[in-house]
């Protein structure tokens, strides 16, 4: 890929790739790592990208084929959730006790919630995505909604 | 404040805690491209493999996957004579059995209301009412969200005559997937069944050349309604061949061998399928590959010819 393409779209979804690969791997340094080796296939990457979207599609599709693999890696490194919310700074309380609820429901509700609520993606897209059925998908964002809001009731409200 | 509102807030104050560094990218880039390509498949270890498992290919026409797509009368299982459908954008795979079965028909006309339904309209206020309704477990599993989508999930499990599954749970390294080679060795994997021996394994395997596999295995007794499918957007593009068991059993393979994610169709890339009646239930496998890491035909013979497809059969 041409460097100025790809130092382009580097910067637009870094976060993106470091956030799903965080959801997924729930450790700070596998998702730093993770990071490196999309950016890596992006930059191999000779085919030019139809679009933004696809490019996005396609980053997102390379980060989950890579953390599928990282997952099975007996080297994944093992974080508990305390420490893992102690590497990142949040602005409020509030804030920390989302991420901490989010970050303990299981790995296969995460990547949902994260591609539905923040990357803004339909249900098909994410069906498409992620290899699930739509079904699925809705099934998982239901789930996690209600485990979220046992588990937020059960300390400060977050209007679930 | 909506929820989307707070989850926007809080995760977007995570970021990588290391800066962007291109030329670090560059620089591995370039001894990436030093390396000898990973994928070498060896072909005497394979051949030998083959031998070994006294294995033989079967002949396509006999029993392809289009089977699983079209065929809906028991008596005309070959391909049909009018293909028109297969120049249709989406191609439909059941991954509960052959498209003459009840089960792959409850499946299609579940996924036809299932897609009928756009979520995307769904305001706070419906996905509220839906978190409310108190549906019992198998509405989750099928995406029935509400008390209307249940009704047509049970209306449609009684017109086929067929149980809705239920009893979800994880495998875990204790308890893995009964998923078994020839040789008696069981795969490492991850996934999860239900009561009626209904799973889906994520499952790892180290080919003969020592190249890491994953694929998912799908095992779906006959007798419930499952909502698992897989989609076809590039018909064109895709092999179709067959693989023999020593016991007869005869594997329908098929293998799109576009590079990944190409041309803007998600569901268009290179992917890999399997699929196997074993009488009492249907077995499947997809693979999935991308740009570097490409999933093959040789790969994929070899999976079928190591899996032990008779321990699937037999279990409870």
């Amino acid at each position: 890929m041409e460097k100025t393409a790809f130092v382009l779209l580097a910067e637009r979804y870094r976060d993106m790739v470091y956030r799903i690969a965080l959801n997924q791997l729930r450790s700070v340094q596998d998702a730093e790592d993770t990071v490196q080796e999309v950016l890596l296939k992006l930059y191999l990457r000779k085919e030019p990208f139809t679009d933004d979207t696809h490019a996005k599609h396609w980053l997102i599709r390379v980060t989950l084929n890579h953390c599928r693999s990282v997952w099975r890696s007996p080297w994944k490194k093992q974080v508990s959730l305390e420490a893992l919310t102690r590497t990142i700074s949040f602005a409020t309380r509030r804030d920390s006790d989302l991420f901490l609820s989010v970050m303990a429901l299981p790995e296969q509700y995460r990547t949902v919630l994260y591609l539905f609520y923040y990357e803004d993606l339909s249900v098909r897209e994410i069906a498409e995505l992620m290899d699930l059925s739509e079904t699925a998908v809705t099934s998982r964002l239901s789930r996690a909604r209600k485990r979220l809001k046992s588990d937020l009731t059960e300390g400060a409200s977050h209007g679930l | 404040m909506d929820f989307k509102d707070k989850y926007k807030g809080t995760f977007s104050q995570v970021r990588p805690l290391s800066d962007f560094e291109p030329e670090g990218i560059y620089m591995k880039a370039s001894e990436r491209n030093t390396r000898p390509l990973r994928r070498v498949v060896t072909i005497g270890l394979i051949a030998a493999l083959i031998a070994a498992l006294s294995l033989t290919a079967a002949a396509m026409e006999v029993f392809d996957l289009w089977d699983f797509i079209h065929s809906e009368d028991e008596q005309n299982s070959t391909l049909p004579d009018d293909t028109a459908d297969l120049d249709s954008d989406r191609l439909q795979i059941s991954l509960s059995g052959y498209a003459y079965r009840p089960e792959a028909q409850a499946y299609k006309e579940w996924k036809q209301y299932y897609d009928s339904i756009d979520f995307s309209v769904w305001t706070q206020a419906d996905w509220e009412a839906a978190d409310a309704s108190g549906l019992p477990e198998e509405a989750g599993i099928y995406g029935a969200v509400n008390e209307e989508m249940y009704e047509k999930l049970t209306e449609i499990a009684e017109k086929y005559d067929l149980e809705l599954l239920h009893g979800l749970e994880l495998f875990t390294p204790e308890h893995p997937a009964p998923v078994v080679t020839r040789t008696g060795e069981t795969l490492q994997s991850s996934g999860y069944h239900y009561s009626n021996g209904s799973f889906k394994a994520e499952c790892v395997y180290t080919t003969a050349d020592g190249e890491t596999v994953m694929f998912s295995l799908f095992r779906h007794p006959y007798g419930s309604l499952i909502a698992a499918g897989f989609e076809i957007w590039d018909a064109e593009n895709w092999t179709q061949w067959g693989v023999q068991t020593k016991e007869g059993r005869q594997i329908a393979m098929g293998l799109s061998g576009e590079p990944f994610y190409d041309g803007g169709k998600p569901l268009g890339g290179n992917r890999g399928l399997m699929m196997v009646d074993l009488e009492n239930c249907a077995v499947s496998v997809v693979l999935i590959g991308y740009e570097h890491d490409m999933v093959t035909e040789e790969e994929m013979n070899e999976i079928a010819r190591v899996i032990d497809w008779e321990a699937l059969a037999v279990m409870e």
